[in-house]
């Protein structure tokens, strides 16, 4: 983790429409399943592997939520490591909107998922004098190949200044 | 949970509002969740939110998601709806920063039910949820279909 205060990214203007990056992989192990589970989703499913195996899932299964956690710090550490060595003060922005959001195939305690993240387009808009919106298409697959996760994401990136 | 006393899907009726409790952030919290799953530093460092286009400490927009899982977790099994799994997230927005002292509760709307095909022991509700802090202003809302149990499952 960087000792600066924000964390470093691209310019608005220097990140390609179309841009394709597998950026991660995680395996989920069934105690970080049933902590987050116990904090965030007590469903049985996600916090008792015995009472799980009675349900529809037959067995324990990862909180969708939690899916999306472990994209985001995948996602934060391969952007440390893309924007290694910028200095410029130039720096990441906040997610604003998600799109159809979709655990398609449970996720359980040995699983191993890979991200990939591709950039689908730039609105033309600049939301509070400088900053721009990427689009990308996010997808996470298991170790059989199964797409498990998908979503499209709007972020916030700065604008180079002109 | 006693069968007899749950709420089945076949039972919930479209228009319906449930209110869920409310959960004030911790720092301790915000900084346990973003050093585990989103360390960027305006989640971490007081200063750092500050400086950041948030201007303060402030918890992962992820976390909020987290948080309305469990306040809409907490409702449904108070009032005995069976909550047997989710499907698809429709749309989510984040529109302001959760800050740690703030307190944040969320709002259920039913908005449609439906049977899958193929499914007997579940229906789907399609659900608008929305989040607000002590002030009433919008931090987070979604649209969602959640699985209920349905009566039918019962033998």
């Amino acid at each position: 983790m960087t000792k600066s205060s924000f964390l470093r990214s691209r310019w608005f203007e220097d990140i390609p429409v179309g841009e394709f990056h597998v950026f991660g992989s995680y395996t989920f192990s069934e105690q970080e399943l049933i902590e987050f589970g116990e904090l965030y989703a007590p469903q049985v499913y996600h916090t008792d592997p015995d009472a799980a195996l009675d349900t529809r899932y037959r067995g324990l299964i990862a909180s969708k939520w939690h899916v999306c956690a472990v994209w985001m710090r995948l996602m934060v550490n391969y952007m440390e490591n893309y924007a290694m060595g910028v200095e410029d003060g130039r720096r990441n922005g906040a997610g604003v909107r998600i799109e159809n959001l979709e655990l398609l195939v449970p996720v359980k305690s040995g699983h191993t998922l890979t991200f990939s993240h591709e950039i689908l387009e730039k609105p033309d808009k600049v939301i509070r004098d400088k900053w721009g919106i990427i689009r990308s298409r996010n997808e996470a697959f298991n170790h059989r190949g199964d797409l498990v996760l998908r979503f499209v994401i709007d972020i916030l990136a700065e604008r180079a200044p002109k | 949970m006693a069968t007899q006393t749950k709420t089945f899907w076949d039972e919930i009726e479209t228009g319906r509002i449930l209110k869920t409790g409310s959960v004030t952030l911790a720092t301790a919290d915000i900084r346990a969740f973003a050093e585990k799953f989103d360390p960027q530093p305006y989640h971490l460092d007081r200063d750092a939110g500050k400086d950041s286009l948030f201007g303060g400490l402030c918890a992962s927009g992820w976390h909020v998601s987290a948080i309305m899982m469990k306040l809409v977790s907490d409702q449904l099994a108070e009032e005995r709806i069976p909550l047997v799994g989710s499907g698809k997230v429709s749309w989510l927005e984040w529109y302001r920063p959760a800050f740690d002292g703030d307190t944040l509760s969320a709002h259920v709307t039913i908005r449609d039910k439906m049977r899958p095909e193929n499914e007997t022991d579940h229906g789907l509700i399609e659900c608008d949820i929305a989040i607000h802090n002590q002030d009433e202003k919008k931090v987070m809302a979604l649209s969602t279909y959640l699985m209920i149990e349905s009566k039918k499952a019962q033998p």
